[in-house]
């Protein structure tokens, strides 16, 4: 996904009936709800099974669907919500737990992104400690800096309240400051980012 | 964008700011040039701008989930799918509305309520097949080739036990009479053929319907046979059998055996001086072909032995063999020729 704001017109084109518009939303955020689906899901089919429910569904209710300036935050939304009517159902024959507490987010230092000079003994504990977050906070995380969604809906989204998201990253700071002695400031900047937020 | 906004940036507020996760994601030109900038106005946040982009650029190293080779088109192609069908199905549901669909909903179920009350069931094999089925009362038949068996939904069977036979049927009927001096209509039991019907109580018997042959053959127990033509009726007693005659009267023959009527059950045709156009006229009525003979004294010859008649093709050889002919076949003739 890119960050080039979406050109709304092809939303409103879908909602007065032109199908085409609709190959075009898949086309552009397919891959992208895939890889979202798959982290929680860690299942092809079932992920591919919420994907095409939600287009479906979209096509079916156009009528009835607002305008929106971000498709992909209503995309991503809406996909978490088929997924979470999919636990349901599966787990109702399962008789487990319903469990959205899990998101693979897996960090390495060997990753592109990161240049060899730049592997030191901070980078590496900072991984690690990071590959210690838990399930919600890997999304929040993913959210932010691969969907780019801001806190506002990342809230919305995962449904969680201010106060909540502070309770969250409060009891994760605790945590990681007894697994690392690194600097408190970046641990704050990394998981307190969230709680800032929602005070701006 | 305004430079003097950073002055006071800390590491985390870098890590909120939508434009420097663009910067360190994307690393666009014309963003290097402009966190350029700031910084040489700003030495002093270095360190922080620093610390972020490391802090992203390990964010950014999550591996990514692998994604099918075919995810793209197979999954849209589902997609599409989907949608036809429930255009499909938007177009029904507009066409409808509910008044009309309650009368058209009450008029399906008393339609299928007068069918279901009147209608009949029929069952048919075809050329070289057979079945076994079980009546309503419990009554077993077994359905010879290239025939039909015709009877009432349940519904009516308390009252009439009554079956329409077309071809060859053998029947063991469940025997429901109590008292022999009282029979009520319901534990009588009728098979009708085309020229002939029977009146039984509870019996094994074959009947046999066909154009070259009406006949009724009782294995056990007691039947009345009635020729519909003419009336008459006859009582057979087990081993007898009654053929109608070409002036439709009952001529009735007491064997030692029944077996030769009844061993098509078996697939097979036994022959005890039987004429050879009696074998060719089962053999029609079996296969559905129509024999032509090379002269007509060939079908009043008389054999003995057995014949398969499992397949058209196992009758033919033997045919072939015993006549010592040569078999042609021209659609739905087969012509015996003489060698």
């Amino acid at each position: 996904m890119s960050a080039i704001p979406e050109p709304n017109h092809t939303w409103a084109d879908l909602l007065n009936g032109n199908q085409a518009a609709l190959k075009q939303i898949y086309m552009e955020y397919h891959k992208g709800l895939f890889q979202y689906g798959m982290r929680i899901l860690l299942d092809e089919e079932g992920t591919r099974d919420c994907i095409h429910n939600l287009f479906v569904k979209i096509w079916t209710n156009r009528k009835k669907l607002k305008h929106t300036d971000n498709i992909r935050y209503y995309l991503i939304s809406a996909l978490r919500n088929e997924i979470i009517n999919y636990r349901t159902r599966e787990n109702r024959y399962d008789h487990n737990e319903i469990n959205l507490e899990s998101f693979v987010l897996d960090f390495s230092v060997e990753s592109v992104y990161i240049r060899k000079e730049e592997i030191n003994e901070q980078t590496k504990k900072l991984t690690e400690a990071m590959n210690q977050l838990t399930s919600r906070q890997k999304e929040i995380i993913y959210l932010r800096y691969f969907e780019e969604l801001d806190y506002n809906q990342i809230a919305e989204i995962m449904d969680i309240t201010v106060k909540g998201a502070y309770k969250l990253s409060a009891r994760a700071l605790e945590a990681l400051k007894e697994i690392m002695q690194i600097d408190k400031v970046i641990l704050i900047g990394m998981l307190l980012s969230a709680k800032q937020n929602y005070w701006h | 964008m305004q430079a003097e906004k950073y002055l006071n940036y800390t590491v985390e507020d870098f890590l909120g700011d939508d434009d420097f996760i663009r910067y360190v994601k994307y690393q666009q030109a014309i963003d290097l040039q402009f966190w350029n900038d700031v910084l040489t106005q700003h030495e002093e946040k270095r360190t922080d701008f620093e610390q972020a982009k490391i802090q992203i650029r390990i964010i950014l190293s999550a591996e990514p989930m692998a994604i099918p080779a075919d995810l793209t088109d197979s999954l849209w192609d589902d997609i599409e799918m989907s949608i036809e069908k429930s255009k499909r199905r938007g177009r029904i549901v507009k066409l409808r509305n509910i008044w009309l669909s309650g009368v058209a909903a009450c008029l399906a179920c008393f339609a299928y309520g007068s069918w279901y009350f009147y209608s009949d069931i029929t069952v048919t094999t075809k050329y070289g097949e057979q079945k076994v089925l079980v009546l309503p009362d419990g009554s077993k038949v077994r359905l010879n080739a290239n025939s039909s068996i015709s009877y009432a939904r349940a519904f009516n069977w308390n009252t009439s036990r009554q079956v329409t036979i077309d071809g060859e049927a053998y029947f063991e009927v469940k025997h429901l009479n109590q008292n022999p001096d009282d029979i009520k209509t319901g534990e009588r039991f009728v098979a009708e053929g085309k020229k002939l019907r029977v009146e039984v109580l509870g019996t094994t018997f074959n009947l046999k319907s066909r154009p070259n042959v009406n006949q009724v053959t009782l294995v056990s127990g007691k039947v009345k046979v009635k020729s519909i033509v003419t009336g008459e009726e006859k009582i057979l007693k087990p081993g007898e059998f009654a053929r109608l005659a070409t002036n439709s009267k009952f001529v009735v023959n007491g064997t030692a055996t029944v077996a030769p009527q009844l061993s098509w059950k078996e697939n097979k045709l036994l022959m005890a001086q039987t004429r050879v156009g009696d074998i060719i006229a089962e053999f029609e009525n079996l296969y559905g072909f129509k024999v032509i003979l090379p002269d007509t004294s060939m079908a009043d010859k008389r054999i003995d032995g057995t014949i398969s008649t499992a397949s058209e093709e196992s009758m033919l050889f033997v045919l072939k063999n015993i006549l010592n002919v040569n078999v042609r076949q021209e659609g739905n003739n087969i012509y015996l020729e003489k060698r």
